[in-house]
């Protein structure tokens, strides 16, 4: 499958009151076309602003982009003009946002704002708009969607807002779809109804998908690749499986530990991670996990391991490179 | 609710959360002090009340209020820097001594307006039902009512019921309580409601229930508990207070029905502007003058204090 | 939605009436009629007690409270303080001659003698004149400074008009009125330059006409907008500001829109939404500049009858304004309730 998006050494830092801080540090992956993949980590990782800055949606200032390239389709994002980007946002690379009920314009009908996108990008005039709008709710599950079109945010559930917002990404038939956490906000059976739709989405539409998240177990069922993100780094790169069976980072593992499994057993105790999550100004000497990490070393402390690959499909930024063995 | 004020989404607050706490005073002083403006009003507050207190020492009372028609409606020169009024006083020592009271019955109106607004916002607030009924709609009501002209009616009827008094070695004019009392207790609707909100939002609070658990007295727990918590808003609310009351002063007495002689306020020396508003434009740009830069200065430190003690604002 | 107005038209009635009472205390206590009636001369002994029965002040309080609210029309009066209904020369009873507050009746002028609902009828509409070309200029010019002010943050231009914006609002009325009459009358008079007018309504030379009260609107509009628009763009400012960090502008930007549309139809329509309120509600504090400001202009609106009225003591004229514009406050209250709920779809449509 050819590569649609090639990210390189992704660097962005905030200017603040504080000092600077450092969001994203060189960060470097690939997505092929109609290919899953799932970024996993805390809040304040870093993945979130990752994807804003390839978007071109970080205010700068404060934010600066530091560095690095986000080749979409062979062609730096990074250094387009804004007026170059917005031919590609919405059209070929469109985003679904976390929270529905403020990321949709509380004063602008449904059918306005996924309208909008039509007729801007597909030409279409405002009857057309319509139609395809009415099309479109159908599709992602909304009843009487000629009805629903007229209506205001307010006046849907959360999960059918969600929808909506999916419609509106998806109505230009995107190569791209970046999904925020786009359930975390959500009752967890709206939750799952929300991955099927996306699912099936995806297997009509053919898009490639990023889909961001700290939830562990929606990945599962979603994403052939992950990378997993800690202070602005990638500390784990790996297929699905590779991450579920045999996670090699510290973090992953704490992060796979302290899910709770329906096949645990009830002795069995949640492993939480103890510490905080990093301060971000300026960067740290060594690795960022070490202050957390069960398997630390003094070479952690010292420098920060760079991603190192330990088996085919699989990238790790650690030294220690854990064993299952070592597990308790 | 939306992640608004988000130029760092969600990061700056990561970042910091790792840094030493600062106690809720200290954060606000040094949220205060990035304020350009709020630092400026403040010293310009300061330079203000230098100019009006210290001018007692340089220019005796008497002085301000000497009489020489002689000189009358004189401009600036060096010996009146400020021009004489209508009958020949010097308008920069009245402009200091005026001062005095003007910032007096600001200070005093929003004092008064405090005591009523506190009372009546904490007992509707905290005890809620009836009382809070009855309370708001009056508060409502009262808010409704047209506060100048009501003023203007109330000063006309008791403008001279109170007596002159000392105070002070020197005298003044009844008519200054008067306008004290009649401006706080026209101001005091806009406390009682944040009061009344604070209280709302606070009460039911676990501290509360705590100290109500341990057999505290209602009194007890409105003031010394809900009422130290509260106190943010209160303050950045009579800050501005101070400024509107300075404000209204000014119109009532230039309309003639405020502060009498001899007492002398801004606002009552500009009650001769109207008339020499063409020959003589210092009777009224000099007080007016005063009138602006303590009221922008006061607005300005508000400002500095509404950012500085908003627990919402964090990043600019 | 009709439902919603009716709820709050009836909220209303109990608020007039703790505001009637108010204002009825008010005037029992501070218009001592017996004390001007008789105007220079002494009144007898025998007189005040005929007086104090003509105008009803021996009977109790809520009594007269009625009497004020409904008039007496309707009630046999007892001048002669005989006990007995009064009769006229015909024989027939007499009733009293008021009509109460309710039907219009807001008493008679100590001075002029004339009904006070008359006087008020006449100065209202230039109030309103000037109130509402100065709300209309507010607002006009508040959206298009805040709106430019925000666009631009912490650009020269913005900190500019945030200055001014301060100095603006922190400005007494009489010394901006006076400094514009000084510099836009006066001194253009003396420049040879077209000079505004500064009293009245129009040039008693050359009569009332459209062109007249329009060229005799501009200082008295400007020196009352002008605070105004000082506070309100500051206000548009802040809540465009919070607008444009809201996530749903995020999202349409992502959507490709251009900035122009995420502007002016995204972002404004939730930025302009608070000012209606905020505009509304201020219109005691317009009224309140009127008094001077009319007083300054020498325009024959409510505030200068207010202010002639006052030297002389007329309470009668005083007390039926204060309740005129209190009645009117309730009422603009209202209105600006029902607009902000019909634009706002998140209040509309629930």
């Amino acid at each position: 499958m050819p590569t649609i998006l090639e990210v390189k050494n992704l660097q962005t830092r905030f200017r603040t009151y504080d000092g600077l801080v450092y969001a994203v540090n060189g960060i470097s992956y690939e997505l092929n076309e109609g290919e899953t993949l799932g970024v996993v980590g805390e809040s304040g990782c870093g993945k979130s602003v990752s994807m804003l800055s390839i978007m071109g949606l970080i205010p700068q200032p404060p934010g600066i982009i530091a560095g690095g390239q986000a080749l979409y389709r062979d062609s730096d994002l990074l250094k387009k003009s804004e007026e170059e980007l917005r031919h590609i946002r919405g059209k070929e690379i469109a985003m679904v946002f976390q929270d529905p009920m403020t990321s949709l314009n509380p004063v602008l009908t449904i059918g306005f704002q996924i309208g909008e996108t039509l007729q801007l990008h597909m030409a279409m005039n405002a009857d057309q708009a319509r139609q395809r709008t009415v099309e479109l709710l159908e599709m992602v599950g909304i009843s009487q969607p000629d009805r629903a079109l007229d209506n205001y945010p307010h006046q849907f559930s959360g999960g059918m807002r969600q929808r909506a917002m999916i419609a509106m990404a998806i109505a230009c038939m995107p190569q791209i779809l970046i999904a925020d956490e786009p359930t975390t906000a959500l009752d967890v059976t709206i939750q799952a109804q929300i991955v099927e739709l996306v699912k099936r989405l995806r297997d009509e539409i053919g898009m490639a998908i990023i889909w961001i998240t700290h939830d562990l177990g929606i990945i599962a069922g979603l994403a052939q690749r992950v990378i997993v993100m800690y202070a602005g780094f990638i500390v784990e790169h790996a297929s699905v499986d590779e991450v579920y069976d045999n996670p090699r980072h510290p973090y992953t593992i704490s992060l796979l530990g302290a899910l709770p499994r329906v096949d645990m057993s009830r002795e069995e105790r949640l492993v939480s991670i103890p510490g905080m999550p990093p301060n971000l100004i300026g960067l740290p000497k060594g690795c960022p996990f070490a202050p957390r990490c069960r398997f630390v070393v003094d070479r952690c402390r010292q420098e920060n391991p760079p991603l190192i690959s330990i088996a085919p499909n699989h990238e790790i930024a650690c030294w220690v490179n854990v064993q299952t063995g070592d597990l308790q | 609710m939306a992640t608004a004020r988000e130029a760092l989404p969600g990061i700056a607050e990561e970042a910091l959360a790792t840094r030493e706490p600062l106690t809720p005073t200290q954060l606000a002083w040094r949220r205060f002090r990035r304020h350009k403006m709020a630092m400026f009003g403040l010293f310009l507050l300061a330079a203000l009340i230098v100019y009006v207190v210290g001018g007692a020492f340089v220019f005796p009372e008497k002085f301000a209020n000497y009489v020489d028609t002689g000189i009358k409606l004189q401009a600036p020169s060096q010996a009146h820097p400020f021009g004489t009024d209508a009958v020949g006083r010097d308008i920069l020592a009245r402009t200091m001594y005026g001062g005095q009271i003007s910032l007096l019955i600001g200070l005093a109106a929003v004092s008064v307006a405090l005591v009523v607004g506190v009372a009546i916002g904490a007992l509707s607030g905290y005890y809620g039902g009836w009382i809070d009924g009855v309370l708001m709609r009056f508060t409502e009501a009262m808010l409704n009512i047209p506060q100048l002209f009501l003023l203007i009616v109330a000063a006309k009827y008791l403008g001279d019921k109170i007596h002159n008094f000392r105070a002070f070695g020197r005298e003044f004019s009844g008519s200054v309580i008067v306008i004290i009392v009649i401006i706080g207790f026209d101001s005091w609707m806009y406390l009682a409601r944040i009061v009344r909100s604070q209280f709302l939002s606070l009460k039911e609070q676990e501290f509360i229930t705590a100290a109500r658990c341990t057999g505290t007295s209602n009194l007890a727990i409105m003031f010394y508990h809900i009422l130290p918590n509260s106190v943010a808003p209160i303050i950045v609310n009579a800050t501005l207070g101070v400024a509107s009351a300075i404000l209204t002063e000014a119109y009532i007495s230039f309309l003639g029905l405020g502060v009498h002689q001899p007492t002398a306020t801004w606002g009552n020396m500009l009650e001769d502007a109207n008339r020499y508003l063409e020959t003589a434009p210092w009777l009224w740009f000099f007080p007016g003058l005063m009138i602006l830069l303590t009221v922008l200065a006061i607005n300005f430190v508000g400002d500095g204090l509404r950012d500085a003690l908003d627990p919402r604002t964090m990043v600019e | 939605m009709g439902r919603y107005i009716v709820r709050r038209l009836l909220q209303a009635i109990p608020l007039l009436f703790i505001i009637s009472v108010i204002l009825f205390v008010l005037s029992v206590k501070m218009g001592d009629p017996l004390a001007t009636f008789g105007g220079r001369q002494v009144i007898k002994s025998e007189d005040r007690k005929r007086l104090t029965r003509q105008l009803g002040l021996d009977k109790p309080l809520y009594v007269q409270y009625v009497v004020w609210l409904v008039g007496n029309d309707w009630m046999t009066m007892d001048v002669n303080g005989d006990g007995k209904p009064d009769v006229d020369e015909n024989g027939q009873l007499v009733y009293g001659t008021r009509k109460g507050v309710l039907r219009g009746d807001l008493g008679t002028s100590f001075v002029t003698k004339q009904p006070v609902t008359q006087m008020i009828a006449e100065r209202l509409p230039n109030t309103l004149l000037l109130m509402l070309t100065s709300e209309v200029v507010i607002l006009i010019f508040a959206l298009v400074i805040g709106l430019a002010s925000a666009l631009r943050q912490y650009s020269i231009f913005d900190h500019t008009v945030t200055a001014l914006s301060f100095i603006g609002y922190s400005m007494p009325i009489p010394l901006l009125a006076l400094g514009l009459i000084y510099i836009f009358a006066v001194y253009f008079k003396r420049w040879g330059l077209p000079y505004f007018p500064t009293g009245g309504m129009f040039d008693p030379q050359v009569g009332a006409s459209w062109q007249q009260t329009a060229w005799h609107l501009v200082l008295p509009v400007t020196a009352i907008s002008l605070i105004s628009i000082a506070g309100y763009s500051r206000y548009v400012r802040g809540s465009m500001l919070e607008v444009i960090q809201q996530d749903y502008i995020r999202t349409a930007r992502a959507k490709g829109l251009a900035e122009r549309r995420v502007v002016f139809v995204h972002a404004l329509k939730n930025a302009a939404l608070p000012l209606v309120t905020v505009v509304g509600l201020d219109l005691p504090f317009l009224l309140a500049g009127a008094v001077v400001t009319e007083t300054i202009f020498a325009w024959p609106g409510m505030g200068r009858l207010f202010y002639d009225h006052t030297t002389r003591s007329d309470f009668p004229v005083l007390m039926g304004i204060i309740m005129i514009i209190s009645v009117a406050v309730v009422i603009f209250q209202i209105l600006t309730d029902l607009t902000y709920t019909y634009l706002d779809p998140r209040i509309r449509y629930d």
